[in-house]
């Protein structure tokens, strides 16, 4: 790889080309279980620097892949064949926030949860939130479509971005968007690129739009014995026309393993606890935290709680910002899945998540975005345990074969990256794939940017 | 300090989340990911499975941490990389070896007692210009407290003025006290930070001893480090409690303050308090020092952005000083940044370590940041009282 090295070196300098095997090796994974070594890491500085290792990348036929913070959770950001890591985490500044126009300019390696602080900090909103925001970036979250716990009345990742900077795989750089409210000229490559996974290009510069912050929120819990009544809850509020900011589920899993971890005051015998935050106008907020009640107890909880201040408010957010803590430590490795249904199907794939986890003798935790479909099956395993280990990937194939057949997705919000290539025909179907296929090879002919990932072709090197 | 045995089970946990990047003092300043708590413990794990050869290359990357555990207060699993840190530098040491300035370091405390290699007689020279009494005083026969200085507040001139202080207050006080003199020495901090504990029980059984035949109520100390390791692991080390009560100078003097045993003068000043990261976060002494401030009369006290639990290392941990001298001082220049956006022009602490290196920082910079020890700090009350 010297070969590469050397002229890496004379576009970013020495001090930002690693070769050594000691860092090579932490550049070889994200938050999942695969790993694959790059052979050299690369940090740019600017997008003219990006745009000239991608051109060095065509001539040299070496893979680009690029990285933000590593935090993925499907293989996105791993170098399954080997070559060259970008890491964008240099390109991290706050060019811009409008707020006459409600919109931001931000390079790809802005920390999350630093651009939403600041943003906050002008009454202004920027709704995504991924679990790992305190450490992704804005460039990772574009890339693999991120989402959050505000994704049923907010959207996702994908509905804040109004245009992108990208360099394209063969190293031309190119806008897409605009900062206008409207914008309906030409393709919309904005929308191809986000969740491309770095595959169709390395984006340089985004366009984020904001939204004011809501004035007021009010926080309330429910607890039900049954996970179908919990379900009928979450399906009864949306029918009522309520669209709470966030509504979360937890399950008796997740809840025994929060009381033993740091105890947030849930029964242990619940089957489900809903958490859910109302946002707006006060005035509006209070009627629909009221009906929100009424229809919870409709439904059958057994118990509500509505925050009565911020502190309150805290406390019921407590448990569920501990849930993937509190099940983590249950046992050394957590595979984490985010296979999403519609959300009526809930109790149909909570029941499955259970009876599959039985099958395979595996202990899973359900906790996620109950509001949106978006569940988040945590199975308990230890990666040392090799049949352990190939029980879970059994499980996993199961668990997305009754998500698609419930009229669900692979993913709501992890993307597809390598741990879940392999399935996707099964979504999209052969044609579908084949059209990606089709732009893949159009765009990046060479096969450069991200090989191996999403059935796009390439592999293991 | 944990068994190299059980750091299978420890690093194992590491979820490689990634939460501990903006806990990471040093990840923010050198930006890759192998100076990353996940990163080491990767590395760490990597080299016990030998999924990647443990070269020296390795082992060095293992002492780019502070040892500061704010990874520990960020990461959901609960991993705790400072510790799993001291296991493989020791485990890695056994089998590769120490980097050149730890086993110097090592061997300067085997030959002479200190972590300089100096004569033992130059543990006393901070004492030269104290008063004949304060001296005199300082041989009670039956004292309250034995005062243990510590290698840094003993050997770097610098700092001398802590020690100094501190004795100072404890004769204002009318305190018996007694300190060791050329007999102190080095706790074994350094050395369980370097990896080098093979000789580790022997110390903490030798100075153990060596306070128990003055049989004092009360062991004080400066500095957080040998606070640290008197309190949390000499008792394991030696397998049984100590039959006296170990406190930081911080806490001694919130006590002497409270039973009216020290005249408080008025110190017209706006400070702000960096909690050291051996004192704070490792042994939850968050109030005593701040009450020791607020028990001054005048003295206004604004927090730093980040502190208590936050409290971000001013980089003088980790013996990170001695093997990444360069990361070491971008650290402190953040420290200095942190500072001056308080608005308050003086920095207080409760160690020597961390006045060193703030000191040595705002020197650099020419930031006109000055650096009291809250010992320091609280004598000038006194001496204003008169």
């Amino acid at each position: 790889m010297r070969q590469v090295a050397g002229p890496l070196e004379e576009i970013v300098g020495a001090e930002n080309v690693l070769t050594e095997a000691e860092d090579l090796f932490c550049y070889a994974y994200d938050s999942t279980h695969v790993e694959f070594m790059p052979d050299v890491v690369v940090r740019p500085g600017s997008a003219d620097e990006v745009a000239r290792i991608v051109r060095l990348a065509n001539e040299l036929e070496v893979p680009v892949v690029p990285r933000g913070s590593g935090t993925g959770l499907s293989g996105g950001s791993v170098p399954i064949e080997g070559g060259i890591v970008m890491d964008l985490t240099r390109l991290n500044r706050i060019l811009e926030v409008n707020v006459s126009d409600l919109y931001a300019v931000v390079e790809p390696g802005t920390i999350t949860l630093d651009f939403a602080n600041k943003v906050e900090a002008e009454g202004l909103l920027y709704p995504p939130d991924p679990g790992s925001n305190s450490a992704s970036t804005l460039g990772g979250n574009v890339a693999e479509n991120a989402g959050g716990l505000r994704g049923l009345k907010y959207g996702v990742t994908k509905d804040y971005v109004m245009g992108l900077e990208v360099v394209s795989p063969t190293g031309e750089l190119f806008n897409t968007g605009s900062k206008t409210v409207k914008c309906v000229t030409g393709f919309d490559l904005t929308r191809l690129i986000v969740g491309s996974e770095g595959t169709l290009g390395v984006v340089t510069k985004i366009i984020l739009k904001l939204v004011p912050k809501p004035e007021f929120a009010q926080a309330m819990q429910a607890i039900f014995d049954e996970v179908g009544k919990a379900a009928s809850a979450v399906s009864a509020i949306i029918r009522a026309g309520i669209v709470p900011a966030t509504l979360e589920i937890l399950d008796n899993v997740t809840i025994n393993a929060i009381e033993d971890y740091k105890p947030a005051g849930l029964p242990r015998d619940a089957a489900a606890v809903l958490l859910i935050e109302a946002d707006g106008a006060k005035e509006a907020v209070q009627r629909q935290v009221a009906q929100i009640d009424e229809i919870c107890r409709r439904e059958g909880a057994r118990k509500i709680d509505v925050a009565r201040d911020e502190a309150e408010k805290a406390k019921v957010w407590a448990g569920r910002r501990a849930a993937l803590a509190a099940l983590a430590r249950v046992k050394p490795t957590t595979i984490l899945e985010d296979a999403t249904v519609p959300r009526s199907k809930i109790p149909e794939m909570v029941a499955a998540i259970n009876s599959i986890a039985k099958e395979y003798n595996l202990t899973v935790g359900t906790f996620g975005h109950a509001g949106d479909g978006n569940l988040h099956p945590t199975f308990l395993v230890d990666e040392r345990d090799k049949d352990e280990m190939a029980r879970v990937e059994k499980a996993t194939y199961e668990l997305f074969r009754i998500g698609l057949s419930l009229g669900g997705t692979l993913s709501g919000e992890h993307g597809i990256g390598i741990t879940k290539a392999k399935f996707l025909h099964w979504e999209l179907g052969k044609n579908g794939v084949e059209v990606m296929k089709r732009i893949k090879r159009a765009l990046d002919p060479k096969n450069i940017l991200n090989p191996g990932k999403m059935e796009l072709g390439g592999g293991r090197k | 300090m944990i068994d190299p045995l059980e750091l299978e089970e420890l690093v194992v946990k590491c979820m490689k989340c990634g939460l501990c990047k903006p806990a990471c003092p040093v990840f923010k300043e050198v930006g890759v990911e192998s100076a990353l708590a996940r990163g080491k413990v990767r590395l760490i794990k990597g080299a016990l499975r030998k999924e990647i050869p443990l070269t020296r290359a390795l082992a060095d990357r293992i002492y780019m941490c502070l040892g500061c555990r704010q990874c520990f207060t960020a990461c959901p699993s609960g991993v705790r990389t400072d510790e799993i840190v001291l296991a493989a530098r020791s485990e890695f040491a056994d089998r590769i070896g120490l980097p050149q300035t730890m086993a110097a370091l090592r061997d300067n405390v085997y030959r002479s007692g200190n972590i300089r290699g100096e004569e033992k007689a130059h543990r006393t020279l901070w004492t030269d210009t104290l008063p004949r009494e304060t001296l005199e005083r300082a041989k009670h026969a039956a004292p309250e407290v034995v005062y243990f200085a510590g290698c840094v507040a003993s050997l770097y001139p610098m700092v001398y003025g802590i020690p100094q202080a501190f004795v100072t207050l404890l004769n204002k006080a009318g305190v018996s006290f007694q300190m060791m003199g050329e007999e102190e020495e080095c706790c074994g901090f350094p050395l369980i930070a370097a990896g080098a504990v093979e000789r580790i029980k022997d110390i903490a059984s030798h100075n153990v001893m060596s306070i128990e035949s003055r049989a004092p109520k009360t062991l004080v100390t400066t500095c957080p480090s040998c606070y640290h390791t008197w309190k949390e692991e000499y008792p394991r080390l030696i397998g049984r409690e100590l039959n006296f009560e170990v406190l930081h100078s911080t806490q001694y003097l919130e006590r002497l303050i409270s039973e009216g045993r020290l005249k408080l003068g008025h110190v017209d000043m706006t400070v702000t308090y960096h909690d050291p990261c051996d004192l704070g976060r490792k042994s939850g002494i968050f109030d005593p020092p701040r009450n020791v401030l607020k028990a001054l009369p005048g003295l206004k006290l604004v927090e730093l952005p980040s502190s208590g639990v936050s409290s971000v290392c001013c980089g003088g941990g980790g013996n990170l000083e001695m093997t990444f001298p360069a990361v070491q001082s971008k650290i402190a220049q953040r420290k200095i940044r942190d500072v001056l956006s308080t608005g308050a022009k003086t920095v207080v602490s409760a160690c020597q370590q961390c006045k060193r290196t703030i000191s040595t920082a705002s020197r650099s910079m020419k930031a006109g940041v000055k650096v009291l020890d809250i010992t320091e700090l609280v004598l000038r009350s006194v001496e204003a009282e008169g």
